[in-house]
């Protein structure tokens, strides 16, 4: 009764914060959404904002977009950190604090900034390289790729710094054992260190999705150096709506749906990372439940 | 005044009734309305010819006018009972970003605040704005019929219009004399013109294209006598954004930037600012406010360019239609709690002979800058002085005044300009991009703002 107590003591302050910053907006965004608004009167409609919005193939296309631009980062941004993880983690790499510091660099630059930066970099007409390969970076074909640049060079540092500090927490006995074995530094990358590091590239992986889906600095900043359509990201469309359009009601229609999916990701999120670790607390709890039935056993013979 | 960001830019608006013969200046107020009506005050102080104030007020405005707080200075010498709180929040979006805010929640709005007409419609049908009819009305006839218009909604008025921007065609008379082309009157002209350069001078371009500015393309329309948007004496709403004769327009100058004589551009980007300061464009259409917001800012090279200002281009020769691209009001709050006074400071600040001075006089030297939307204003000396950035020529007095009583007073806005400029950027875009024809492009823009429209509860047909 008083563990309870004291855990739920401890857990006050971070409900406080979630029920009056996450669950309240939720339900208020929700309730507006059953309205539409005319000379500032609300007038109830019930789920009309909902048939409409699933109509709204702009929408749908933009949630479809920051999907793909999400495995697109797994990919590309995931990959190149591991890369210069397992490379950082070799015995061979000199100045290895360095070389981690210019990485993660990068991440200390807020993301607002980073847009604004590489927006000026992607401008034809103002970057020479730019101009003199005649590449547009900003065209509307190249924008994703060019906002998936940006963070890549932004979360690629700072993801390698987690597989570097998860391998730095793994027992150093082990790579012994397999260097004993005749394993050389490549197999000992990829069939001892990879497999190690799995649990942890599943999380951010799944991270960085969430991160895509809720995009909006980048393509937020660089529609003011070009034109972007006003439902390029889910988050760009819901901003427009509420706030350039003012139209509430319909903007938190856009909000709870995307709610909804960013909510459903992180389920999948768990399930799979709660599943790695259940399957092995399984195992441990099975070895346990067994020793303790061996226990019993030998007690009830005795 | 126009402020670029976010692509969104504003300009214009409104709704006068159907029923408003053009031209006929009767005021008929509404019947009882569902906004706050501001009662009028008896008395009118004889100095500066408004209702006297007799109470105590602080009242909150929000402008980006250049200098405003000289404008403010003026008004409290002649009301001192009134004090007034000057707020610059940011010129256009970011304003109206705040201002949609705070009458969504009901607190946080100023007394008074300066909005483009385009947008006008949009904060009207959010109820966010006071009725004050009656303290326009004797006022009203300073002002072009067009640009009460853009003020007024079923009668009612809602703002006092400040600054106007009647479109005109500036150009490098450099260049025009060197090519020895003559400045164009038609926009058959044009285009001839526009190719011939570019054919003669293939890095350089006649004129620019604004994908990033649907008031600026509409502003296009405007001065083609069409009107996209229009509400019927029933509160229905008529859309015809792809009708044959817009197509026709934007399709003119697809044409021009497919053959590189126009340049489709992005107003307010570095690489736009950097191609002004190269003189890039041997003409613009732009407003009379155009050499102080674009071309003294961004052309270090003005005076060797030597820019002048022209009547725009006609697409039939002998008419003399124009559109206007910019300009804002200055309207009440419902939110205010000394609607009264805000309504008087609304009208000084924007008619009294004591203000006009202010505000014509160039925003360098002090002033204002406005291209004034009160007619008195056109005869104040500084309005007929030689504008230094367009080579000493008095473009106010010989083109914009003119072009200022040529605009289309039947052209409305309507309440979603922000979802129009948004959506008809985005197919604009396509098009220029190749991706869809330019009906197509208008056909898009034309079924999302009908729909759009339709959500919202509105009768439209489209």
């Amino acid at each position: 009764m008083n563990s309870n107590k004291s855990a739920w003591g401890f857990l006050l302050p971070f409900l406080l914060l979630f029920v009056v910053f996450l669950i309240g907006p939720l339900i208020y965004a929700f309730y507006i959404s059953l309205f539409v608004q005319r000379m500032g009167v609300l007038h109830f409609v019930g789920f009309q904002n909902y048939l409409i919005a699933l109509q709204n193939t702009d929408f749908w296309v933009s949630i479809l977009r920051v999907l793909y631009y999400g495995v697109l980062q797994g990919v590309v941004m995931i990959g190149l950190a591991i890369v210069l993880a397992l490379l950082l983690d070799t015995p061979y790499a000199k100045a290895k604090s360095f070389f981690r510091l210019v990485y993660f660099l990068p991440y200390a630059v807020p993301g607002i900034l980073a847009a604004i930066l590489w927006g000026f970099l992607y401008s034809d007409k103002i970057d020479p390289l730019v101009s003199a390969i005649h590449f547009q970076p900003l065209s509307t074909g190249t924008l994703l790729y060019s906002i998936l640049n940006i963070t890549v060079w932004e979360w690629a540092g700072y993801n390698m710094t987690i597989y570097v500090a998860s391998l730095t927490g793994q027992s150093q006995e082990l790579f012994e054992a397999a260097r004993i074995d005749g394993c050389g530094e490549w197999k000992l990358a990829f069939a001892v260190k990879l497999p190690l590091l799995k649990p942890t590239i599943v999380m951010t992986v799944l991270l960085s999705m969430i991160g895509s889906v809720q995009m909006f600095n980048e393509p937020f900043i660089l529609g003011n150096l070009t034109a972007i359509s006003p439902s390029y990201t889910p988050n760009i469309a819901i901003y427009n709506m509420a706030i350039g359009d003012s139209n509430e009601p319909y903007g938190a229609t856009l909000a709870v749906l995307l709610g909804v999916i960013s909510i459903g990701l992180s389920f999948i999120a768990l399930l799979i990372t709660g599943g790695i670790g259940r399957r092995r607390r399984d195992k441990a709890e099975r070895h346990s439940v067994q020793s303790q039935q061996n226990v019993q056993v030998h007690l009830s013979q005795g | 005044m126009r402020t670029l960001g976010k692509g969104m830019v504003g300009a214009t608006c409104v709704l006068s009734m159907a029923v408003l013969v053009a031209g006929c200046g009767t005021s008929s107020t509404g019947g009882a309305g569902d906004t706050t009506q501001v009662t009028k005050s008896t008395q009118i102080d004889k100095k500066t010819g408004l209702p006297a104030y007799n109470g105590k007020a602080t009242i909150t405005f929000w402008s980006w006018v250049p200098n405003d707080a000289k404008r403010v200075q003026i008004f409290e010498k002649y009301y001192p009972n009134i004090k007034v709180k000057l707020e610059d929040v940011g010129a256009g979006s970011p304003e109206y970003t705040k201002l949609s805010t705070a009458i969504q929640a009901k607190s946080g709005a100023p007394d008074v605040v300066m909005l483009e007409y385009d947008m006008m419609p949009q904060f009207i049908e959010s109820g966010g704005l006071a009725d004050i009819t009656q303290y326009v009305d004797p006022v009203k006839s300073k002002f072009p019929t067009w640009v009460m218009n853009q003020v007024s909604s079923n009668g009612k008025v809602y703002a006092v219009p400040e600054d106007t921007g009647p479109l005109g065609l500036y150009y490098q008379k450099s260049i025009f004399d060197q090519e020895h082309l003559s400045v164009p009157t038609t926009w058959a002209q044009f285009q001839t013109e526009a190719e011939q350069f570019h054919q003669n001078n293939p890095n350089q371009a006649f004129s620019y294209f604004a994908t990033n500015d649907g008031q600026w393309q509409l502003g296009l329309l405007w001065a083609a006598g069409i009107t996209p948007f229009q509400q019927t004496s029933d509160g229905n709403w008529k859309i015809s954004l792809d009708s044959p004769q817009a197509v026709k327009v934007f399709q003119y100058w697809g044409n021009l930037i497919k053959s590189g004589a126009v340049e489709a551009v992005q107003p307010g980007t570095p690489s736009w600012e950097k191609e002004m300061d190269q003189g890039k464009f041997a003409t613009v259409v732009g407003s009379a406010w155009y050499p102080s917001e674009d071309i003294v800012p961004w052309d270090k090279h003005a005076s060797e360019h030597d820019w002048h200002a022209a009547f725009i281009p006609q697409w039939t020769a002998g008419q003399t239609v124009d559109g206007d691209w910019g300009g804002s009001a200055d309207a009440v709050t419902t939110q205010s709690k000394y609607p009264e006074a805000a309504a008087i400071f609304a009208d000084f600040i924007n008619t009294s002979q004591y203000e006009q001075p202010h505000n014509v006089q160039p925003a360098g030297t002090g002033g204002g800058g406005l291209f004034p939307a009160d007619k008195d204003g056109f005869s104040v000396p500084s309005f007929s002085a030689p504008d230094p950035s367009l080579g000493g020529q008095t473009a106010n007095k010989d083109i914009f005044e003119t072009e200022s009583s040529r605009v289309d007073a039947n052209w409305q806005w309507n309440p979603w300009s922000t979802y129009t400029f948004q959506e008809l950027q985005s197919e604009v875009t396509n098009a220029v991009d190749g991706k869809e024809s330019w009906q197509q492009a208008l056909t898009n823009a034309q079924n999302k703002i009908v729909a759009y429209a339709k959500s919202q509860g509105y009768n439209v047909q489209g």
